[in-house]
C-alpha cells in the first residue's frame, strides 16, 4: 500500500509538473490603476496621471492565472512618466493573501524628472497560495511646475 | 469622475465624463498587434449629445494609434452597440484600452457604458 500511494504521488507530481504554465505575459494600460490615496485621472489614452499637488498611492491589479495551470510567481515591468524634480515614482510588486501574509518586491524608483518616460522594472516574487492576488502599487508624486507625473503601461509576466 | 451603476455600468453623471476603459493585451506565449472591439453596449438618453468611443494603442514612447470614432444615435432608454473601428500596433510596449466619451444627465436620464467586448489578436 505504501508503495502504491508513492507512486500515486510520484505521478501526480509528474502530472502537475507536465502542465506547467508557460509564461503569460500582458501590458495593461495605467487606467487600470486606482487611488488608494490622493487622486489619479485617466486620459484618454489609457495613461494614470496625477494632477494634484499631493502625491498619491496607485494600486495597479494584475489578473492571476488560477485555472488550468497556477501562476505562482510574477515580475513586471512599469513605464512612468516622472515630471517631478524633487520626488520619484516608486513601485513595488506584491501578493496579498486574505489571511494578511503579504510577498513584496524590492522598491524601485524612477530617477530624475524627464518628459520622457522611464522602464521601473520589479523583481519576481513567489507566492504559492491560492486565495493570493496580484498587484503593484506605485506613489505617484504630485505636479511640478505644473507638469503631472503619470503611470502609462505596465507588463506583469506569469508562469 | 464617472458614477458607477450597482449593475456595473458607467454612467456620464451631471457634467458628463470622458472615460478610459483598460484592455488587457497579451504579450507571451503570443504577442497580439491589433484590437477590435466588437460591441460596446451604451445608453444614451441625451438628445443633444452622443455616447462616442474610439480605440486607443498608446505607447510609453508617446505614439498613439487610435481608430476612427463612432457614436451613439437619437435618445433611448434601451441599449445601442457601438462597433469602433479596430487598431493595429506591432509595437510590444504599447497598451490598450477603450476611450468613451459619456454625455450629461438629461432630466435625470443618465446616460451609461454598460459593458464592452474587447479582442485581442495577431495577424
Amino acid at each position: 500500500m505504501k508503495k502504491l500511494i508513492s507512486t500515486l504521488f510520484a505521478l501526480s507530481f509528474v502530472g502537475a509538473a507536465s502542465i506547467a504554465l508557460a509564461d503569460v505575459t500582458a501590458n495593461t494600460p495605467g487606467a487600470s490603476c486606482v487611488a488608494a490615496s490622493g487622486t489619479l485621472i485617466n486620459g484618454t489614452a489609457g495613461e494614470s496621471a496625477n494632477l494634484s499637488t499631493s502625491a498619491a498611492t496607485a494600486v495597479c491589479p494584475i489578473d492571476r492565472s488560477l485555472g488550468t495551470s497556477l501562476s505562482t510567481k510574477v515580475s513586471a515591468t512599469v513605464w512612468v512618466l516622472d515630471e517631478n524634480t524633487t520626488q520619484n515614482v516608486c513601485c513595488t510588486l506584491n501578493s496579498k493573501n486574505p489571511g494578511g501574509a503579504l510577498v513584496s518586491s524590492p522598491q524601485v524608483c524612477s530617477t530624475g524628472s524627464s518628459s520622457g518616460y522611464q522602464s521601473i522594472p520589479l523583481a519576481q516574487i513567489t507566492d504559492g497560495y491560492t486565495y493570493s492576488h496580484f498587484y503593484i502599487s506605485c506613489s505617484v508624486p504630485g505636479t511640478d511646475s505644473g507638469q503631472a507625473s503619470k503611470i502609462l503601461t505596465y507588463r506583469s509576466v506569469q508562469n | 469622475m464617472p458614477t458607477y451603476t450597482s449593475t456595473g455600468g458607467a454612467a456620464g453623471g451631471a457634467n458628463g465624463v470622458v472615460l478610459s476603459c483598460p484592455i488587457d493585451r497579451p504579450i507571451a506565449p503570443t504577442v497580439t498587434t491589433y484590437l477590435s472591439a466588437p460591441a460596446v453596449w451604451v445608453i444614451d438618453q441625451n438628445p443633444n449629445a452622443d455616447v462616442c468611443c474610439n480605440l486607443y494603442s498608446t505607447n510609453p514612447g508617446g505614439n498613439i494609434v487610435t481608430g476612427g470614432t463612432v457614436c451613439s444615435s437619437g435618445a433611448s432608454s434601451g441599449y445601442q452597440v457601438l462597433t469602433p473601428p479596430s487598431v493595429y500596433d506591432g509595437t510590444t510596449y504599447s497598451s490598450f484600452s477603450l476611450s468613451c466619451t459619456i454625455p450629461a444627465a438629461y432630466n435625470g436620464l443618465q446616460s451609461s457604458i454598460d459593458g464592452y467586448r474587447a479582442e485581442t489578436f495577431s495577424r
